[in-house]
């Protein structure tokens, strides 16, 4: 039986479990179970301890009724992206392809439920036993008492009742998936499945969302009707959504309009160019307001990220780049260079900052100082300075940019990255064939030319790869900013994540912290999405 | 011509009009070198500054002096006894003076040995889980990648606690299982399985496996071999570089991991040197900056060490691998 | 959604009623023979602090009738130690004793896992008599008495690392400015001989911290306090809280101050003869003393309250970390007390403060030149600190021991950065500091 082609596909699939175990159950453990968990805390206050249930007013206190918008909108993607699957789905059905796709369809659709089922059951279970730490205050806390606790926190009742919900799910999709197996073993697609698994979870999830987002906005404006203020929030939705989609709609027929005939171009970019303006003009308009009762702290701190990332990325992966092609010259000592550039990246962070914190010292002698004055500049204050660069050189108030401090924590990640960056785009290098070169010199090109017209190009997949890698990383950035900020900087260097940490760290806000994690992550998962279209798009992958 | 990075093909340059423009390319040469130079010592200026001043006097330091005036080389025998990083008891017979044990304790041993467990922990579990979504067809494969890349973009921040609470309880179950060993907490469990299951590496190996010829895979097919033979009579041996890219990354990360380990330790029996470093450099009361330099160098030579040896096949390593995105 | 709500209130509830039926524990029928006790403390090896606690650990570990092993660990500095703590709690695996500021073990008493110590203090069995407890000095023990809601008079921590925020001046830069050799009286004094000294080639002024500590030392300075117990809010915006802004700003903004970045630098520089004046804390002096030694300053230099505004006498603010005892079985609860009470006895005191140059939490004892043995300080200097504590017009202030104020201490410095730099207003500033403090107030201490 198991040298038919069924057999062989089975014992494929279960081979390929057998090898993903280990993996997907650390995964589950250590990267799925902490972002629900993550997200679910975010709904409460939570000191160290579960407290009461709050909705959404942990993302109202941080983006004021921009929170209530991003949850709407939330709920919106998850639908589209549902109907998005499930046409897909349809229309497979329509083409007939072979088996029983309706049954496939049923098994999805038992395991999505199973699988929301048991995200419930979770839930309920892990505030009982979150709590077992109070319970067993003022006895002798052995192991045998702890593991009894942790026992009869399944046996709570409502943790029973959603457990016993979520077997009947679980053996139900089982039951199915067994059937499927044995009975039509051939005919079963195993992507319908998991379509319409996934499709059932968006769905459910996404009217979740939308319904919480309406009874919290609902609660809300009834609130301030009661204090007698007007909450604009509805309108608020309506025209952010609106300018939002003007810009998307501007992006789109800008595509088009890129392509389009010669003819027609020029009318296509004007509508695009209307529609950007439109909805930027609507955004402008909307925005603060609907931000007004943000956490100040935190948009600072997303300003002050989005200047480290412009400040560090480009500077870094261009003197990567930079260094990688001379290394790639016929030079010697290259494997000692190599080695050198890097050495900032593997020596710890506590040790290199110490070091940097005596260069950019605020004394008139620590080295950066000397050499000003060697150059004939006033010395600075460097990691004590909070006036911005731009009013250090004088320049109006909108120029100001970031922080002195904030430079000097730029200076110190780029000098870190450097070198991983080269070391990379060395090998990026070396996968480039050299007839191409050789072709293009024979042919008369300079070194510059070439460099722009045939290196470049090919190695944009890593030019791509260490740009997503770097925003990602600055984004999430925490330790160099942390070791070398200073009381007398302030909030001036606060990056959303340090801020963040700040709130997790000093005043045992989980349920704020999380709430803010979280759009930080929408944040970097938009940007991550956005840079895949737009510089994926230019990448040559040869 | 030197292939000190194979996988890196003929450099560009030399070739046929080389000797026609030698005048010119001697110029570009000494510019090439003059940039690099400067780049090393941007590099290594700061490091080397922490090497020198570990030889200076407290003084010397604080007048940030570019060089000791003498070595003073107990500035390290002080650290190390200091910072408890190393202490090694050789218990001997007191009969017959013969060696009857080593007890050896201290932050770089905990390093060590955690080192050790992660990095060879990791690739255990990476290694099939790569080869699974490389080379086997299965139902939900791109789904599951897709989820398992996802997790790379969460915040750190916010697993801490999650994390903290999984450790907890997972901790509990096994020393309920296995007694005081399977202990999670304060013991090398919590410091190490967290991190077995990295995305990053998976993803690694994937690109690579990718690459093997798939004549490879119909031939020992042909002799009979499954996936798991296969994997560790073919794959592996042809995985050496990006394995040793994964062992150096993982080294460099599990021996300077701070944040985690800080949490998850109660007393000295596993604490790794990050962890000693900081608390030596941070302590309360003002400490002095020449010891803590002393300290930090420490720290960082078996770093630098590995890296000294595995750095040819970790460059070799992320070639093949061709990151690409 | 609901029903977590109604799950997690009823757990909330049944913790209550646990917590509730720990506070009439009943200590006296107990036996606290064989137990272990572990302690986390954050007193370096290799330093007078960490090696005097050891002796005083095994001392009691070989001498204490009931068969008690403490087990002292070294965990860090504070920070290290709350983070811990945390982990700690969320395990529910707590330790038995731990230090900390008061504010961070009324955060712990927050979630319950603190013993009011008043219960053991007190017993008849265990405590310590009346006769005795008048021995006591409760100025400094009563820091961790915490009388206002949700405490209710509990005593959360026991002090035993006293140490004083002390003002330091150089007498010779005083006269060399040439302004009378003493010590300033008036906080316009201490701020017109700092303008001379900025003004000087010689000498910079005043080395002023953006931490909490310092300025609340400068509040207290002009009679006020961030904290109002009685009103139970913070009070940012009082005249007093605003004046020693004004301070801050008037003085950075005319060179007569000027900010630094690296921890201790403030007397590190006050060490070497740079500035008239530093602030610190009084452990600092052992630190103070060698760094002027090494560097061969030969000025004079003497310790003292902070000089008031007009009308304010002499202000000191006290630093107390303290050691809480968790909760645990009522037996190990014992067993750490009677630690603890070791700690507090004559000799445990004597050698104690001797070693270290803290002040004793006993009135009975007196270091004399022999039994003080902390080798980095002259004897001199620790009967000149003992002194100012001695003065009867010095009035005392503490921070608030409040689980909120660990947040609303990371914030102030944000709050006194910006004022100072002129970025924003000093009213609007400290009004925005006071509704956020109002805030974690609300959030953190109910």
């Amino acid at each position: 039986m198991l040298n038919t082609r069924r057999g062989r596909i089975l014992i494929e699939n279960l081979t390929a479990y057998i090898f993903l175990a280990p993996a997907g159950c650390l995964i589950l453990l250590f990267g799925l179970f902490p972002v629900a968990f993550a997200f679910f805390v975010s709904l409460h206050r939570w000191r160290r301890f579960p407290d009461e249930y709050v909705g959404l007013a942990n993302y109202e206190k941080a983006l004021g009724n921009v929170g209530y918008i991003l949850f709407f909108w939330l709920g919106l993607l998850g639908l589209a992206a549902a109907a998005k699957i499930g046409k897909r789905l349809f229309k497979r059905q329509e083409q007939g392809t072979a088996g029983r796709p309706a049954l496939a369809m049923l098994a999805g659709l038992i395991s999505g439920y199973a699988a929301l089922l048991a995200l419930d059951w979770f839930f309920k279970l892990i505030p009982v036993i979150m709590l077992i730490p109070r319970q067993v205050r003022g006895q002798h806390t052995s192991l045998a008492l702890f593991m009894e606790k942790l026992g009869e926190s399944f046996s709570q009742p409502d943790v029973l009742a959603a457990g016993n919900l979520m077997l009947i799910g679980l053996l139900l999709a089982a039951l199915i998936a067994l059937v499927l197996l044995l009975r039509f073993r051939q005919e079963i697609s195993g992507p319908i499945v998991i379509n319409s698994a996934v499709t059932t979870v968006l769905l459910i999830a996404s009217v979740f969302s939308l319904r919480l987002t309406i009874s919290e906005i609902e609660a809300a404006l009834a609130s301030a009707r009661e204090s007698g203020e007007s909450l604009p929030i509805w309108s608020q939705l309506v025209f952010i959504s609106a300018g939002i989609a003007l810009m998307a709609l501007a992006y789109v027929i800008f595509q088009r309009g890129i392509k389009a005939h010669e003819n027609r171009r020029f009318a296509l970019l004007a509508l695009g160019g209307l529609a950007l303006a439109v909805g930027g003009y609507i955004l402008m308009a909307e925005a603060p307001a609907a931000l007004a009762a943000a956490d100040d702290d935190l948009l600072a701190g997303f300003w002050i990220t989005i200047m480290y990332a412009t400040g560090t990325v480009p500077v870094q992966l261009a003197i990567g780049l930079l260094l990688a092609y001379l290394l790639f010259q016929p030079i010697r000592f290259r494997a000692f260079f190599r080695m050198v550039y890097f050495i900032p990246y593997i020596t710890p962070f506590v040790a290199t900052s110490i070091v940097f914190r005596v260069i950019f010292d605020a004394g008139q002698y620590a080295p950066a100082n000397r050499m000003l004055t060697i150059v004939g500049i006033e010395p600075q204050r460097w990691i004590l300075e909070r006036s911005s660069i731009g009013s250090l050189l004088g320049l109006p108030d909108f120029l100001a940019g970031p922080a002195l401090a904030l430079i000097v924590i730029m200076i110190y990640s780029t000098w870190t990255y450097i070198g991983y960056d080269a070391v990379i785009f060395l090998a990026g290098l070396g996968n480039i064939p050299g007839e191409l070169n050789e072709a293009a010199r024979i042919d008369g090109a300079s070194g510059w030319r070439i460099f722009r017209h045939i290196t470049l190009p090919l190695l944009s997949p890593t030019v791509f790869f260490l740009s997503l890698v770097a925003i990602i990383g600055t984004f999430q950035a925490f330790t160099q900013i942390w070791i070398l900020r200073t009381g007398a900087v302030g909030s001036k260097v606060n990056t959303a994540s340090v801020y963040i940490f700040d709130q997790l760290q000093n005043s045992n806000r989980y349920g704020y912290a999380s709430s803010m994690a979280f759009v930080l992550f929408a944040l970097i998962l938009l940007m991550t999405l956005f840079q895949n279209r737009i510089m994926g798009r230019r990448v040559f992958y040869g | 011509m030197d292939r000190d990075g194979a996988g890196i093909p003929k450099p560009a340059g030399g070739g046929l009009n080389a000797s026609a423009s030698r005048e010119r390319l001697n110029l570009s040469k000494i510019s090439i070198y003059a940039v690099l130079f400067a780049g090393v010592l941007i590099a290594v200026g700061p490091f080397l500054w922490m090497v020198s001043a570990s030889f200076m006097t407290l003084s010397e330091v604080n007048l940030t002096r570019l060089l000791p005036e003498e070595l003073l080389w107990e500035n390290y025998a002080t650290a190390l006894r200091r910072a408890n990083f190393l202490d090694i008891e050789l218990t001997t017979d007191p009969g017959t003076g013969a060696l009857q044990s080593v007890g050896i304790s201290g932050y770089i041993w905990n390093s060590i040995r955690i080192t050790l467990i992660s990095v060879c922990g990791s690739l255990l579990v990476c290694i099939p889980a790569a080869y699974a979504f490389a080379r086997m067809k299965f139902i939900g494969r791109n789904f599951l990648f897709a989820v398992f890349l996802s997790t790379m973009m969460i915040p750190g921040i916010v697993m801490l606690i999650p994390h903290l609470l999984t450790v907890i309880w997972l901790g509990r179950l096994s020393e309920s299982l296995f007694g005081p060993a399977g202990a999670w907490f304060n013991n090398w469990p919590a410091l190490t399985i967290p991190f077995f299951a990295s995305v990053f590496n998976i993803f690694l190996l994937r690109q690579f496996f990718f690459q093997i010829p798939e004549d490879l895979w119909d031939a020992a097919r042909i002799d009979g071999a499954g996936h798991p033979r296969f994997l560790i009579a073919v794959v592996l041996p042809l995985s050496k570089a990006p394995i040793m890219t994964i062992i150096t990354l993982g080294f460099i990360g599990s021996w300077n991991a701070l944040m985690w380990p800080l949490l998850v330790t109660i007393n000295d029996d596993w604490r790794p040197i990050a962890v000693g470093l900081s608390n030596f450099v941070t302590s309360d009361t003002p400490g002095d900056l020449n010891l803590q330099m002393a300290a930090s160098v420490i720290t960082v030579i078996p770093i630098l060490c590995l890296y000294f040896v595995a750095q040819k096949q970790f460059t070799e390593g992320i070639a093949q691998t061709g990151i690409r995105g | 959604m609901k029903t977590f709500t109604c799950i997690i209130t009823i757990l909330f509830a049944l913790s209550l009623g646990a917590a509730g039926a720990q506070g009439d524990r009943d200590y006296e029928s107990i036996d606290p023979s064989g137990q272990t006790v572990v302690y986390w403390h954050q007193y370096t090896e290799d330093s007078s602090q960490g090696d005097t606690m050891a002796r005083l650990v095994e001392d009691f570990n070989s001498s204490n009738e009931y068969g008690i092993t403490v087990e002292a660990i070294h965990q860090g500095s504070y920070g290290p130690i709350e983070d811990l703590m945390n982990t700690a709690i969320l395990s529910g695996e707590l330790p038995n004793m731990v230090a900390g500021y008061a504010n961070a073990v009324a955060g712990w008493a927050n979630e319950g896992v603190v013993v009011d110590i008043n219960l053991l203090l007190n017993s008849p069995e265990w405590g310590i008599p009346a006769d005795e407890q008048a021995m006591l000095n409760f100025n400094l023990l009563n820091v961790n008495q915490l009388d206002f809601p949700p405490f209710h008079g509990m005593r959360v921590a026991w002090a035993n690392q006293n140490s004083l925020n002390v003002f330091y001046t150089n007498l010779d830069i005083v006269e060399a400015l040439g302004f009378e050799r003493r010590v300033p009286e008036t906080l316009a004094e201490f701020e017109e001989i700092s303008c001379a000294a900025g003004a000087s080639e010689m000498y910079q002024g005043y080395p002023l911290d953006t931490g909490t500590s310092h300025f609340e030392s400068f509040v207290a300075a002009h009679g006020g306090a961030i904290f109002d117990g009685e009103a139970g809010q913070y009070i940012f915006e009082s005249d007093e809280v605003v004046a020693a802004m004004e301070l801050f700003t008037r003085m950075l903004a005319s060179d007569c101050a000027y900010l630094f970045a690296e921890r201790y630098q403030n007397t590190g520089d006050f060490a070497i003869g740079l500035t008239p004046f530093a602030a610190g804390s009084s452990a600092g002096i052992p630190f103070i003393t060698w760094d002027a030694a090494t560097a061969e300053m030969t000025d004079e230099w003497v310790v003292s309250a902070f000089p008031g505004a007009e009308g304010v006498g002499r202000t000191l603010q006290l630093f107390v970390p303290s050691q809480a005892i968790l909760t645990s079985t009522a037996e190990a609860e014992v067993a750490t007390w009677l630690f603890v009470k070791h700690l507090a006895s004559p000799a445990a005191q004597l050698a104690w403060s001797g070693a270290t140059g803290y002040f004793s939490i006993r009135n009975d004892i007196e270091v004399t030149e022999a039994d003080f043995t902390e080798p980095r300080m002259p004897y001199a200097r620790f009967v000149e600190v003992q002194g100012i504590l001695a003065d009867e017009d010095l009035s005392v202030y503490s921070s608030p021991g409040l689980p909120s104020y660990s947040a609303v201490r990371g914030i102030v410095p944000n709050t006194i950065a910006e004022v100072v730099h002129g970025d924003t207003p000093a009213a609007d500033a400290l009004a925005e500091l006071n509704e956020e403090a109002a805030d974690l107030h609300d959030e953190l201490d109910g």
